[in-house]
């Protein structure tokens, strides 16, 4: 896919308003989300399969970055940041910074850190992730509204996985 | 709750930072929620102890109580700070800690002193201390941490705990509390400044110390009891065991429980 495929797919995207595309090749994977916040989407996400031809290739150029300052190609190797906050329409997805089990409350018959409708700010505790028997209380990141608690107490959740929708409006 | 500062001591230890300012209570619900109160509402100094005579609350994990003789034991929470620590290497936490008491009490102790993963302290198939590591997550790295600490120090009788020890038990003498926080708080920091260096350096350590490493013995697994023998633990400090054929395997703490 050349820049010009890049771009077009890019005003597409804004144009028509849409969140997220994602588009896969036999070459590479592209996932075009857009900010709310910017006028032009991001591009957070470019992949490309380690693919003999694509080796030999004499530039080890990974995918064309397009000139444009808005979008930003990244290769998906980089580390993606946990307990990320992504956009999910108006809301933020929190997300787990760590591989454990994630409980509500402090222990059994403890009042729960955060209910639906609660109002939690930066450095709020939300939960609390065991693993291993360590025992972390997971502080937020952002201020809002919760919207969501997509985790059940005392289940397993993996890293990255989303815990809690967020309305910061 | 009690008031949070309370009997502040200043020891005179051979450390920098590590146990230098001390709290003291005679008796409080959990040495943890203590510390983490004070650490929620007040600037508490990296290596600050909170120490109990006796807890009432004493917390293992989450609502297991660990019972203890007033005036008897060392029950102490260390306050750090670990920022250097990615969310997903905190498992190192577990090895400082649990390291740092099998230092102490191999000065002590004839007998060999291990670890029984993940963070129980074991001599002569017994168990004479326990750990309980409490942290704040910021982001992706540890922001606070506390230390919490029960090691069966004086106490010679244990109702209705049929693996507990102690080291009066073990050596037939008594130890003096004050000498043992200042011997922990030692062997605390010494390896937390490693830790800053790098961050693997205490695995090997930890892996040789494991409880019945490369012994056979009855693991619960997924509801069925099958033999298993440790062999180590991984980055995440998932315990590693490997079964009768060979076959190797990573296990969470809720995944594999140690039949003893």
């Amino acid at each position: 896919m050349d820049i010009d495929k890049i771009q077009a797919l890019i005003k597409f995207v804004s144009k028509q308003g849409v969140s997220e595309v994602e588009l896969e090749t036999e070459e590479f994977k592209i996932t075009i989300k857009s900010d709310k916040n910017v006028a032009e989407p991001k591009i957070i996400q470019a992949q490309m399969p380690m693919m003999p031809q694509m080796a030999q290739m004499a530039a080890p150029v990974a995918v064309p970055v397009p000139a444009a300052p808005a979008p930003v190609v990244a290769p998906v190797a980089a580390p993606v940041p946990a307990a990320a906050k992504e956009e999910n329409g108006n809301y933020i997805t929190v997300k787990s910074p760590m591989i454990g089990t994630f409980y509500r409350s402090a222990g059994p018959g403890k009042p729960t850190f955060a209910e639906v409708g609660d109002t939690i700010k930066e450095g709020s505790v939300t939960c609390i992730i065991e693993a291993m028997k360590l025992f972390n209380e997971i502080e937020s990141e952002v201020s809002g509204k919760i919207v969501k608690i997509l985790i059940d107490d005392a289940t397993p959740v993996e890293y990255d996985q989303p815990l809690f929708l967020v309305d910061p409006s | 709750m009690p008031s949070v500062i309370y009997g502040i001591k200043y020891l005179k230890l051979e450390t920098l930072f590590t146990g230098k300012i001390q709290y003291f209570e005679a008796e409080i619900g959990s040495t943890n929620d203590w510390a983490a109160m004070a650490v929620k509402n007040l600037k508490v100094m990296e290596g600050t102890v909170f120490r109990a005579g006796s807890q009432h609350q004493g917390k293992g994990q989450r609502g297991r109580v660990w019972a203890s003789e007033p005036n008897a034991n060392l029950l102490v929470s260390y306050v750090f700070y670990p920022g250097f620590i990615p969310a997903h290497r905190q498992f190192v936490l577990v090895q400082l800690v649990s390291l740092a008491l099998k230092s102490v009490l191999d000065e002590i102790l004839i007998d060999e002193v291990k670890i029984k993963w993940p963070n129980d302290i074991y001599v002569n198939d017994l168990k004479i201390a326990g750990v309980l590591i409490e942290s704040t997550m910021k982001g992706n790295s540890v922001g606070s941490s506390i230390f919490g600490i029960g090691l069966n120090v004086n106490q010679r009788i244990f109702e209705n705990v049929p693996n507990a020890t102690s080291i009066a038990l073990e050596t037939g003498k008594g130890l003096d509390l004050d000498r043992l926080l200042s011997d922990l708080s030692s062997q605390l920091e010494s390896r937390y400044l490693s830790l800053r260096r790098d961050l693997d350096t205490l695995s090997l350590k930890y892996s040789e110390a494991l409880f019945r490493k490369n012994q056979k013995c009855e693991y619960v697994i997924g509801g069925q009891t099958t033999l298993m023998t440790p062999i180590g633990v991984d980055q995440l400090g998932q315990i590693v065991l490997e079964d009768e054929y060979g076959r190797v395997n990573s296990y969470g703490f809720h995944e594999a429980r140690m039949v003893i």
